[in-house]
């Protein structure tokens, strides 16, 4: 049941919203996208790092990304993203690095349920291996499928979440090292005017890479230009669990026709 | 066609055809054969693999190492030795990597380890944990299959399959990244070499035996592709070895004396992808790189249809040295590109091959260290003979030592009598290794050695025009015979005879013991036994423990060969040598190896690995004894030494326990263990009856140049002063006949057995009891009453005096006598007699004297003496505030900071300093000194004698250190 005005019809401007979409496994995956259905197209710089002196291990990771999205009804939207650069850096006795094609993502969400104030999406998106350039013999394939929610009680605030599940797997001849978890999400966003938000999540994955892959708080700066573009500045900070990334960012530059 | 074919099997393997069948867990995979486009055929070929049982033959060498369990993979070529997987060696964390290579029938292995790794750190090394031995249906193979050492997540499985009629084996390693991570890859086979030893050659531009140097931090600037790595082992008997890629045209890695590596480039490796490597390892009998290269340049014509052609010609020298006394070597260049380098037969002639696309060939010829000739051959892409090469002749030298007037082993030091000599002279092998002037053979051979030469009788060698000085010495204690300014002229032949006189040095009820010694068997020597046995008879020592570095060495062969056996006792023992890498203190964050520890007696075993040492790696000191103690080091009479206690690394190793362990001497150590290093020292490791502590003595003087004496001294002196007393001495770590003097500088034990009937345990109490001193010269007899230097402590009377006499050979000058007092020189006494002829045999005591000890000693406490007699030390600071001198008034202002500092250009800012050094050392004398004449045997070192402390225990209650 789709109301005549849900809470996304509320945004009118370029201004980004939902949860923080700096991804911390390749491709993204696990991160909710916005419940809102726009049609979008812009360019993502982003940036990880990682920095263990102990053990004598360093990576630098630079990504710049083409997003799209297309609303294909009121609560429909297919997006995806090509990851066209993409710099790995790292840094051990015996360095290496390689630059090339990242990953793509093809993605869907629909909305299962809003109202004025709440919706709920049902989510999914397929990680395709084009990082031609960097996996040598192996083509890593992965999907998220899961529900993302927003619960926006006021002009000023705004509660997200998600619940995805994850799948990996490497297609080659050698092993293929299946992998599958769960990642969940619960943030906020206050809107001090129509053109600029703060975002912060606070995101937990497990189960991917091990019982807890990790626990990390996300920020984000939002703002419109005019009333078509969009500008984001988003980082996350892993604060425990495997993951060895030290921080990641991505300032991000959105159009949206409508 | 057959570029089509290679292109095509590329293109395979990129999409997964040539998938990895072994790391999925399954220990009954199969990999398929390596390397199929290569293909040898010849009549009577076989092969074989078989694990190496009790009583069964295995390959000879230098560097063999095959024990009973190991697999044997050979045909009817070349025999290869895979380490058992509980017999790992050196860098590898468990066997199955390749320790022993050689061509069939030779016995000629050279090589000390291959194991493959994926990048320098140690969880970066395959850790294999099956083997499989594979010998059926007309496949011969051994697989391997595990993990990278500190990765679980990341399976290693490597082939070694052997096919009749081939000079290799061909090897597959299947890996994949299982952890989620992306890591820095490269995918190789590290060659060990270990120093002194085989000498990599690669083809590119100004290359050949030229690589460029690296340290650890600077790793990847010193890679660079090339089509092939053949490494040539000099001294013989030896093998040449190489490795060609079956995979990629070009192979990328880095090469030094110490690892050569060898692999696909360095890359990402992202999660779950893998990587697949094919190469062929080759083994090719005797010195030249010619041999290897030939064998590379066939398989890359079977890979990549590179045809090759064959260059033959003949070198010839005047007077027909060449292959006998005289050693040539000849590359063969495409522009500034060496294909090959050739050491010609003994008869001149040579044959080698180089790529066909060669249309004017450059040939280069060696003699003497030097280039001699060059030329240029138009040879079009053809086979050729480029004719007889005459090189300029050479003057021709018969040298012959006598002893109280008999022929005798003698080591004999040629000396360029005046400078313009040593600057024509002067050269180094291939452009490694210091230089030596004259280079006469191959400085860590058999002899002659870079400017040294054994002999017992007339011996004749070929000289270079020049002059020359021929001086040699039967140990310190002798004479010293010289023949000076002697001048060669090409196509002229000379005699030479040095006369040398025993003397009355050496005290009666002694004998004399050099407590750490290298040979063939140490993975950084490669001089042959009898040579080495020679040199310990040319040192006239009477004990010598033979040490080599992780495994145990029997000389019974040589000794009997020479009928030496009443002319000297050997110990056999073992020096442990950390290779693994590993964290043992909280108070340092890289990983470290815990320096270099000596014992004896270690039963020599013929077929058990290490030669019956124990396995050493990754462990504290106390442990380790424990092991020792385990494998059979005779602790109970036995003796075990700190060796060289500071000192910096070699390939990222830390030579020394106390700067592992980063003791700080200004700080008193810690008797409760909390994880830092300086807690370290009286730690005892869980499951071992030894502490860290418990070792018998420290080495005070280590090597003939004495350079690092003030720091080993140092730690010596700091412990003294806590009341924690080990005898100190003195021990050549000789590894050939070119750097350290064997027996200099040596242990003159004070003892009751004697060579005659020697009483291995009494010996070891006296040297654990420091009964004994140390020198490379002088001889210091020290001692209160009736107490000499030991480490029993005595109350000495209130009117007793130090008595001292000093003794040495004529040609060793004594400038000065030390003596210190709880670790400060409180006397120095200069007045000493100076012989009037140091080629003489006259005026050997140099001084007696007598000193009250209340003129000595603080007015109360205990206290402890040690002399030192030789030339006056040079003035060194700490300036990085550890309490160990590490840098010298380098720049000669007069003050010591950080200008001194080599790698300093600016001030640090700070007050103490993180980099330091050099020392300095005595300055360097003129031509014709009395030390330059020291220093002609004695290459770089200057006098230098101490003893061990003598113990005042002047409360009567005990020794408990120094009282400040």
């Amino acid at each position: 049941m789709i109301p005549l005005v849900t809470a996304c019809d509320q945004v009118e401007t370029g201004i980004a919203s939902g949860e923080v979409q700096v991804g911390l496994v390749d491709g993204d995956l696990g991160i909710a996208h916005s419940v809102c259905p726009t049609t979008r197209v812009g360019f993502t710089a982003g940036g990880a790092a990682i920095v263990e002196t102990e053990n004598l291990y360093g990576r630098i990771l630079g990504t710049g990304i083409l997003k799209g999205s297309l609303a294909i009804s009121r609560k429909t939207e297919v997006y995806a993203s090509i990851e066209g650069l993409r710099y790995d850096s790292l840094i051990a006795p015996i360095s290496s690095s390689a630059i090339g094609p990242g990953y793509t993502d093809l993605g869907l969400s629909t909305q299962v349920f809003a109202t004025d104030t709440y919706v709920l999406a049902v989510q999914g998106k397929l990680v395709l291996p084009t990082a031609f350039t960097i996996d040598k013999h192996s083509w890593p394939l992965a999907a998220d499928v899961g529900f993302a929610a927003s619960w926006d009680p006021s002009r000023h605030w705004a509660v997200h979440g998600s619940l995805m599940g994850m799948y990996g797997m490497a297609t080659s001849g050698g092993p293929i090292y299946p992998r599958a978890g769960i990642t969940l999400d619960l943030g906020g966003e206050w809107h001090a005017t129509k053109g600029f938000s703060l975002v912060v999540d606070a995101r937990g994955g497990f189960l991917y890479t091990d019982p807890l892959d990790v626990v990390s708080a996300g920020l984000g700066i939002r703002g419109a230009i005019g009333k078509h573009a969009g500008l984001a500045l988003e980082v996350v900070k892993p604060l425990a669990g495997r993951e060895r990334t030290l921080a990641a960012g991505e300032l991000r530059f959105d159009w949206r026709f409508k | 066609m057959t570029r089509t074919l290679p292109s095509l099997l590329a293109l395979l393997a990129l999409i997964g055809c040539d998938k990895p069948r072994c790391l999925d867990g399954d220990d009954t995979c199969v990999m398929p054969t390596p390397c199929p486009e290569v293909t040898y055929t010849c009549d009577g070929g076989y092969s074989e693999a078989y694990t190496l049982g009790e009583g069964q033959a295995a390959p000879g060498g230098m560097a063999a190492l095959a024990a009973t369990g190991d697999v044997v993979l050979g045909n009817d070529k070349v025999v290869m030795v895979i380490d058992a997987l509980d017999h790992p060696h050196y860098i590898a964390p468990t066997g199955g990597a390749v320790l022993d290579f050689s061509v069939r029938g030779k016995d000629d292995d050279s090589l000390r380890h291959i194991f493959t790794a994926t990048g320098l750190l140690p969880e970066e090394a395959a850790h294999y944990t099956s083997l499989k031995v594979i010998d059926e249906g007309g496949t011969t193979a051994v697989q391997v299959l595990g993990t990278l050492d500190g990765y679980p997540d990341i399976p290693i499985a490597t082939r070694y399959e052997i096919r009749p009629c081939e000079p290799g084996v061909r090897v597959r390693t299947e890996i994949a990244n299982g952890t989620p991570d992306a890591l820095s890859m490269y995918l190789t086979d590290a060659f060990y070499w270990g120093d002194r030893a085989n000498l990599a050659f690669t083809p590119r531009p100004g290359g050949g035996f030229n690589h460029p140097s690296f340290g650890l931090t600077t790793i990847s600037e010193a890679f660079y592709d090339v089509p092939f790595m053949v490494a040539g082992m000099h001294s013989q008997p030896g093998a040449t070895y190489g490795v060609v890629s079956c995979d990629e045209e070009t192979e990328s890695g880095f090469q030094s004396v110490y690892v050569s590596a060898m692999g696909p480039s360095p890359r990402v490796f992202p999660s779950r992808d893998w990587q697949v490597y094919e190469r062929f390892l080759l083994a090719t009998d005797g010195p030249s790189v010619s041999g290897g290269a030939d064998v590379a340049l066939e398989l890359r014509d079977m890979l990549w249809d590179e045809p090759f052609v064959t260059i033959t010609g003949k070198v010839e020298a005047p007077g027909g040295h060449i292959g006998d006394t005289m050693r040539a070597a000849i590359t063969l260049s495409d522009g500034d590109t060496p294909w090959t380098n050739i050491v010609p037969n003994a008869d001149g002639t040579f044959s080698a091959r180089v790529p066909a696309s060669i249309q004017t060939l450059g040939i280069e010829v060696e003699a003497f260290g030097q280039v001699v000739l060059t030329s240029t051959a138009d040879i079009a892409g053809k086979d050729a003979d480029v004719g007889t090469l005459t090189l300029p002749g050479v003057g021709e030298v018969s040298i012959n030592v006598t002893i109280d007037g008999a022929e005798d082993h003698a080591l004999v030091f040629v000396i360029p009598s005046d400078d313009a000599t040593e600057e024509a002279v002067s050269s180094t092998t291939f452009g490694v290794w210091d230089p030596c002037a004259p280079l006469l053979g191959l400085p860590h051979g058999g002899s002659p050695g870079c400017n040294r030469v054994l002999v017992d009788g007339s011996t004749t060698i070929a000289l270079p025009d020049g002059n020359y000085d021929f001086y040699s010495a039967a140990g310190p204690f002798s004479s010293l015979g010289a023949m000076t300014n002697v001048h060669i002229d090409a196509d002229t032949s000379q005699s030479v005879l040095l006369e040398i006189s025993s003397l009355p040095v050496q005290p009666a009820g002694t004998l004399s013991g050099d407590f750490h010694v290298h040979g063939a068997a140490s993975f950084d020597s490669e001089i042959p036994d009898l040579d080495r046995v020679k040199a310990f008879l040319a040192s006239r020592i009477d004990v010598i423990a033979t040490t080599e570095h992780d495994v145990v060495n029997d000389y019974a062969d040589a000794v009997a060969e020479l009928g030496a056996e009443d002319r000297l006792e050997l110990i056999t023992g073992s020096e442990s040598t950390g290779h693994v890498l590993f964290h043992f203190r909280d108070d340092y964050s890289f990983p470290e190896v815990i320096g270099h520890w000596i014992f004896w007696p270690i039963p020599f075993d013929p077929t058990g690995p290490y030669r019956g040492a124990a396995y050493d790696e990754k462990v504290e000191p106390g442990m380790l004894f424990q092991k020792e103690k385990e494998a059979g080091w005779d602790s109970d009479i036995g003796v075990n030494q700190l060796n060289h206690p500071f000192g910096g690394t070699q390939f990222g190793r830390d030579y020394s326990w106390a700067s592992a362990a980063g003791f700080d001497l200004t700080q008193p150590l810690k008797t409760e263990y909390d994880g830092t290093g300086q807690s370290l020292y009286f730690h005892t490791p869980e499951g071992s009856a030894f502490s860290n502590a418990d070792y018998d003595v420290q080495e005070v003087m280590n090597g003939s140049k004495n350079e690092n004496y003030l720091q080993y001294r140092a730690l010596w002196f700091y412990l003294l002063d806590q009341g924690i007393v080990r005898g100190g001495t003195a021990n050549s770590d000789s590894h050939s006949l070119t750097e350290n003097v064997l027996g200099t500088p040596r242990n003159v034990v004070f003892t009751d057995t004697t060579l005659a009937d020697f009483d291995l345990a009494a010996f070891d109490t006296d040297v654990r009891s420091g009964h004994s001193i140390g020198t490379n010269g002088p001889i210091i007899l020290a001692s209160i009453g009736t107490h000499s230097p030991g480490i029993e402590s005595f109350t000495p009377a209130g009117d007793d005096a130090l008595s001292i006499e000093v003794d040495a050979a004529p040609w060793v000058p004594v400038d000065e006598v030390r003596i210190v007092v709880n670790g400060v020189v409180v006397q120095t006494l200069t007045d000493l007699s100076v012989p009037a002829d140091p080629f003489g045999t006259d005026g050997i005591i140099r001084i007696t004297t007598s000193i009250p000890l209340a003129d000595l000693l603080p007015a109360t406490g205990d206290a402890w003496i040690v002399v030192e007699a030789g030339t006056a030390l040079a003035t060194n600071a700490d300036l990085d505030c550890n309490g160990t001198p590490d840098t010298g008034d380098n720049n000669g202002d007069g003050v010591i900071d950080w200008h001194d500092v080599a790698d300093l250009t600016e001030d640090p800012g700070v007050d103490c300093l993180a980099t330091v050094g050099p020392l300095a050392e005595p300055p360097e004398p003129e031509r014709g000194d009395p030390d330059w004449i020291f220093r002609t045997v004695t290459p770089n070192g200057y006098p230098l004698s101490f003893t061990n402390p003598l113990l005042l225990d002047r409360d009567g209650n005990g020794f408990s250190g120094a009282s400040k």
